[in-house]
């Protein structure tokens, strides 16, 4: 799997909370996403290691409604199989994920 | 100035009109005289003001797509609801001379705005996270048992022992509904405050808590007015109607807090 579909789902769900604008531009704001086109899946990840890039996002949504934002993150990781995300994940959240 | 300044800037000054103007009915003039009358049937200009500015700011959020969005559309429309109510009894005074009916056609709106605030209140408690806690049994009991609680102690004393006879069945079922629909949206309020405490935090954290106590303020408003109506006490223009003022005025710059937030957030980027 790649990362980019992990990213784009955590968006896409933050997009359900805060608005698409919104969910966009946080996830802009961590320097590491880019918008290829209008769709809030199509993405492109540059300067940075998987891990980073999820951890930047998860702490860009965290600034919103703060833990709550990353709960909402966190069940959308849980979506995937363990075994296909666990090398993405940070280390601050890989043991509340698997804390299921 | 930005347009978002400019809106609060009219908020508030609407707010101190309808705040002075009280002080000098209160002070100076008797309870029945005829402003009295214009300030309790235009003082809902504040409602359809903050309404309108709801759904604008709420179109920012994403609108139905959001829960942030939704709950300030339904947030809006139950205000807006209150502005109808108020100007629908306006229009039955000043066009068809009837005072107070009850009743009336402005009860539509009033009904809507009941419902219309608990959807506000669910998407909100949502965004902010109550979901977590009510994954837990201790939660699950206090959301249902807290709600029950706030219904029965309206029931004891807004309609239990009251006279209901000679009114209409529409009276009788509004005399049950609204202390009873309105202590549903207020329990839930406090119930979202509570089972997202844990977790909610963030920019957001006191722009929920701010639109969630607009929202108990105006449940006070209401229960003292609904005291005073039931003791024969309340006359136009009355504190309960100005306490509705600031409950208004309050739920507006809660949304202009919404408005402010996302700038901030944006701006961020």
């Amino acid at each position: 799997m790649q990362p980019e579909k992990l990213v784009a789902d955590i968006i896409k769900e933050q997009s359900l909370i805060i608005g698409e604008s919104l969910a966009k531009s946080r996830a802009e704001s961590t320097g590491i996403i880019k918008f290829k086109s209008s769709n809030i899946e199509d993405i492109s990840i540059s300067n940075g290691s998987p891990s980073e890039t999820i951890e930047k996002v998860v702490q860009s949504y965290e600034q919103v409604f703060g833990q709550a934002s990353v709960e909402v993150c966190i069940s959308v990781i849980r979506r995937f199989p363990a075994d296909d995300v666990n090398m993405f994940l940070p280390e601050s959240l890989k043991s509340r994920v698997l804390a299921r | 100035m930005s347009l978002r300044k400019v809106a609060t800037v009219i908020a508030i000054v609407l707010f101190c009109v309808y705040l002075l103007w009280w002080l000098w009915l209160d002070l100076t003039l008797p309870p029945d005289s005829s402003m009295h009358h214009l300030y309790s049937y235009s003082y809902g200009i504040l409602a359809g003001y903050g309404g309108v500015l709801g759904f604008i700011i709420a179109n920012k959020y994403g609108g139905f797509k959001s829960a942030v969005g939704k709950s300030l559309i339904f947030f809006s429309f139950g205000l807006f609801c209150q502005f109808l109510g108020q100007y629908t009894y306006a229009a039955q005074s000043w066009v068809f001379h009837i005072e107070n009916a009850y009743p009336s056609w402005g009860e539509i709106f009033f009904f809507a705005s009941v419902p219309s605030y608990i959807l506000g209140v669910w998407y909100i408690g949502k965004a902010a996270g109550s979901g977590v806690s009510l994954k837990l049994l201790k939660f699950k009991l206090i959301s249902i048992i807290f709600p029950l609680i706030m219904v029965a102690v309206s029931y004891y004393f807004f309609i239990n022992g009251q006279s209901m006879d000679g009114q209409s069945q529409i009276a009788i079922f509004l005399n049950f509904f609204y202390p009873i629909g309105e202590a549903a949206f207020v329990s839930l309020a406090i119930l979202a405050y509570l089972l997202s405490s844990n977790v909610l935090g963030g920019v957001m954290k006191r722009r929920v808590i701010f639109i969630l106590f607009s929202l108990v303020f105006q449940y006070v408003a209401d229960s003292l007015f609904l005291y005073r109506t039931i003791q024969g006490t309340w006359y136009q223009a009355d504190f309960s109607e100005f306490m509705f003022a600031m409950s208004y005025a309050l739920m507006t710059l809660a949304f202009l807090d919404f408005s402010s937030v996302f700038g901030e957030l944006k701006d961020k980027n």
